[in-house]
């Protein structure tokens, strides 16, 4: 946890400083992917494993670029609309997906993300169809301060986790979902309340990239890259603990963007393959567990 | 009125059916053993009892509310706890964590704060000798701890009626010494107890009356005294005379 | 009569959905994870077929035939990397299996390039006429080797010994060890015969659509459907599960348009997923 505020922190801090921007569009992309890899990682801790998040990204970059462009609403209220119209979608996805177990629940997850992106490409009068919107408006502050902030409100739900039972109820199902059921857990309800709360923030993350780049197409909003990416920096990162996604994305993007986009345009994204490989075959646990382990501590959450 | 009412339960697997017709009541206070052979279908009923599982046909009153077809939560809730016949512990917390979990979510119908909830468990351990292994992470437990544990996490809840699923199977004579002396402990405190045991002089001892179940039916009912010289009964476990 | 044209090809696709089907319910059986790289193996095998036809003129059905066991060659490193998954293993699989696809997706990405390609045949016309009603020559020669090859691996099942103890380890790996059946064994040749069908559906499929490193998603979306639908290792279910959803889909692009074929086919996968795996004729397997 509190690796997570150092983390957050030295986030907010950049975020402030004047940086060019190229660099700032760097910091914005790599905080808004930290904070779509945390709001993964939020369902993660209740052991449901989403491939489909891209469905909450997707959405909630199309809500807020609707809103913002046709609605005629300012930024300022577009952002938080994406994030509530991608926790709206959260209900549907939860009632057919949440009674499903592990492989099941996240090829649900799959398959809802790819519904949405069709759905998103054939409904042109609202959509704008495959050729997708443009001419977005900007962001009204600096992004990078902006998905910090977001990152902020989810550390806070950590906090509210740990202080609550909720958190104990949250591993408790991951472990063994029916004897949590049996002392009483409403394994239900809480899972959904998890999803919708992870697509919400996912959704916020949507909302801030489509006016940072300024234009959506749902080829990339729904994109399997916005369910697979999450998935990856989190597990990369660690999920024992929030601070794992945001080191996992805040790593394997700088490493991606850096160092392979330049020498490797092509297959820059066998890194994020060869990632997910190495964790799952030498580091179940993460980085940061990993890292736990050599200080000698025990690797719990 | 009796606290469980299970009224004309009946449960089908694919064309296995696990339980006839089963009907009986529990009053506040009882204990009522339960016993049959491997497949009798002793365990389908506690699963159908706790919610885990739904009844094809039947239904299961608690202190005068249905609960059948409700989620296994909402009847833990209500004042039903259960220990399953194989322990499942959760793996990555501590002992206490493992209780704590049940006192914070039993059957409260009011929120109760954790810092109580964690008195609670904290109680619940002592009750059953284990208040020493609080930190100990849970898996690593032996076989009679584990079991003392699961009663533990069942108490925590303080519940009104609880589902024992051969609490003392696979122990040693000391450890199930152990057992029946906190079963024993619980039954002065009114606490009504459903319990299912292979040792027939042990559930006698401790039951005021027994049900004994074959092949999904109730072949016998009354004081053990009666049940086990039952000639269906005897016939069920030692086959024909 | 384009309704009966589109719906005779929408037979033939079906059956070509099964064969697709076949290797990946294969695979689910012995790895007990669903292969999401599954796609991924048969544009390798489109691939070589491609390459084949061009440098030595190999025709689709020799192509299919060398590149089969050319991808089958996959079970090797697959049963490693398996076998060092962790608890809870079903997740961790499945996750290897999304890693492999974007790992081969890209080295394809890397070696091939992104250009379309596509494999066209020197039949000509000559594709024949049903009831009829013209269907293509790839159409029908990808059809016919569906079928002949999901026959021959329902015999292979049934009828012979290493058929059946295939079908032993898959329905219970310890009952299976305890039986003398070389289980390490058996999950190479499961995995071998999975990524074999998918290399031989490869240079088929190179006649039916473009090929590019990422035309291998839609595929492993349709053999995953199918196999929920028909049931693990039921070759008679899968093929009925194909057939009826090329019929469906060739319904549906005749009926709303060609952009509603993916909607079919992510809804179908949702409402299946929904009824849990029961299969649309009873297996008394489960997963």
């Amino acid at each position: 946890m509190r690796a997570g505020w150092v983390l957050f922190g030295c986030a907010a801090a950049v975020a402030l400083l004047p940086w060019s921007p190229y660099h700032l569009s760097l910091l914005t992309m790599v905080l808004l992917l930290a904070l779509l890899a945390a709001s993964w990682h939020l369902l993660a801790l209740g052991g449901q494993l989403s491939f489909g998040h891209a469905a909450f990204f997707g959405v909630g970059a199309y809500a807020s670029a609707l809103l913002a462009s046709r609605g005629g609403l300012g930024v300022w209220a577009a952002l938080p609309g994406g994030a509530i119209s991608a926790a709206a979608v959260a209900l549907p996805v939860g009632a057919l997906s949440l009674h499903l177990r592990g492989p099941y629940f996240s090829l649900a997850t799959f398959a809802a993300a790819e519904i949405l992106r069709v759905l998103a490409t054939n409904w042109t009068p609202l959509t704008g169809g495959a050729w997708g919107l443009v001419g977005l408006p900007p962001l009204p502050a600096r992004g990078s301060l902006l998905a910090a902030g977001g990152i902020g409100a989810i550390l806070l739900v950590h906090v509210f986790l740990g202080q609550s039972r909720w958190g104990l109820a949250l591993a408790a199902i991951r472990q063994q979902q029916e004897r949590a059921e049996g002392l009483g857990v409403p394994s239900r309800p809480l899972l959904l309340a998890a999803l919708v709360t992870s697509a919400a923030f996912a959704g916020f993350s949507g909302a801030l990239y489509a006016h940072h780049v300024r234009s959506l197409e749902p080829a990339t909003a729904f994109s399997l890259l916005f369910s697979i990416l999450p998935l990856i920096m989190a597990l990369f990162g660690g999920t024992a603990s929030p601070a794992g996604p945001l080191l996992g994305a805040g790593i394997l993007y700088f490493l991606d963007e850096l160092f392979l986009q330049p020498r490797f345009p092509a297959a820059h994204q066998l890194l994020y393959a060869g990632a997910i490989l190495l964790v799952l075959l030498t580091m179940p646990e993460g980085l940061l567990g990993f890292a736990r382990r050599r200080g000698g501590r025990r690797g719990a959450p | 009125m009796a606290l469980l009412e299970v009224h004309r339960l009946s449960k089908a697997f694919r064309g296995l059916q696990a339980l006839r017709e089963v009907g009986f009541a529990v009053a506040e206070g009882e204990i009522l053993g339960v016993i049959g052979p491997n497949g009798s279908g002793k365990s389908t009923l506690f699963n159908i009892i706790a919610g885990a599982l739904p009844p094809t046909s039947g239904t299961v009153t608690f202190a005068g509310e249905v609960i059948t077809g409700r989620p296994p939560w909402e009847i833990s809730r209500c004042g039903i706890g259960r220990t399953p016949q194989i322990p499942v512990v959760f793996p990555e917390l501590s002992c206490l964590e493992n209780v704590l979990l049940g006192a914070a979510f039993g059957c409260r119908r009011r929120r109760l704060p954790v810092a109580l909830a964690r008195q609670e468990a904290v109680a619940a351990l002592e009750t059953v000798g284990l208040a020493g292994l609080a930190a100990r992470p849970a898996p690593h437990l032996s076989l009679g701890q584990t079991k003392l544990l699961e009663i533990a996490m069942a108490l925590a809840a303080s519940p009104r009626l609880l589902l024992l699923d051969e609490p003392a199977a696979g122990l040693s004579p000391a450890a199930v010494k152990a057992v029946l002396e906190v079963l024993r402990a619980q039954r002065e405190r009114g606490l009504t107890l459903l319990l299912i045991d292979h040792r027939l002089r042990a559930v006698s001892e401790l039951a005021s009356r027994i049900l004994a179940l074959d092949q999904g039916e109730i072949i016998a009912e009354g004081p053990p005294v009666e049940v086990t010289r039952h000639p269906r009964v005897l016939k069920a476990y030692l086959g024909e005379a | 009569m384009p309704l009966l044209e589109a719906l005779l090809a929408g037979a033939a696709q079906g059956l070509f959905y099964g064969l697709l089907a076949a290797g990946f319910s294969l695979t689910f059986g012995v790895a007990r994870t669903f292969n999401l790289a599954h796609g991924e193996l048969v544009v390798l095998g489109a691939y070589a077929g491609l390459w084949l036809n061009a440098s030595l003129g190999a025709g689709p059905l020799a192509a299919a035939a060398v590149a089969g066991p050319l991808v089958a060659l996959w079970a090797w490193p697959a049963r490693a990397l398996l076998s060092r998954a962790t608890p809870p293993y079903e997740l961790k699989a499945l996750t290897l299996t999304f890693g492999l696809s974007l790992l081969l997706q890209n080295l394809m990405l890397l070696f091939f390039s992104a250009n379309y390609r596509f494999l066209r045949w020197d039949a000509g016309e000559a594709g024949g006429r049903l009831l009829g009603a013209p269907v293509g020559a790839a159409r029908l020669t990808a059809a016919a080797a569906g079928a002949v090859l999901l026959v021959a691996l329902h015999l292979f099942l049934q009828r012979t010994r290493p058929g059946r103890a295939l079908r032993a380890s898959c329905q219970d790996a310890r009952a299976a060890a305890l039986m003398g059946i070389p289980v390490g064994r058996m999950q190479v040749l499961g995995l071998a015969l999975g990524g074999g069908l998918a290399g031989v559906a490869g240079p088929l499929l190179a006649g039916l659509q473009y090929i590019t490193p990422t035309a291998g998603v839609p595929l492993t979306v349709v053999a995953l459907t199918l196999t929920i639908a028909g049931g693990v290792g039921r070759t008679d279910g899968l093929a009925l599960a194909g057939l009826l959803f090329g019929l469906t889909e060739a319904l549906v692009v005749a009926l709303a348009g060609p952009a509603w074929r993916e909607a079919w086919l992510f809804g179908m996968l949702l409402l299946l997923l929904q009824g849990r795996r029961t299969g649309l004729l009873r297996g008394r397997r489960a997963p």
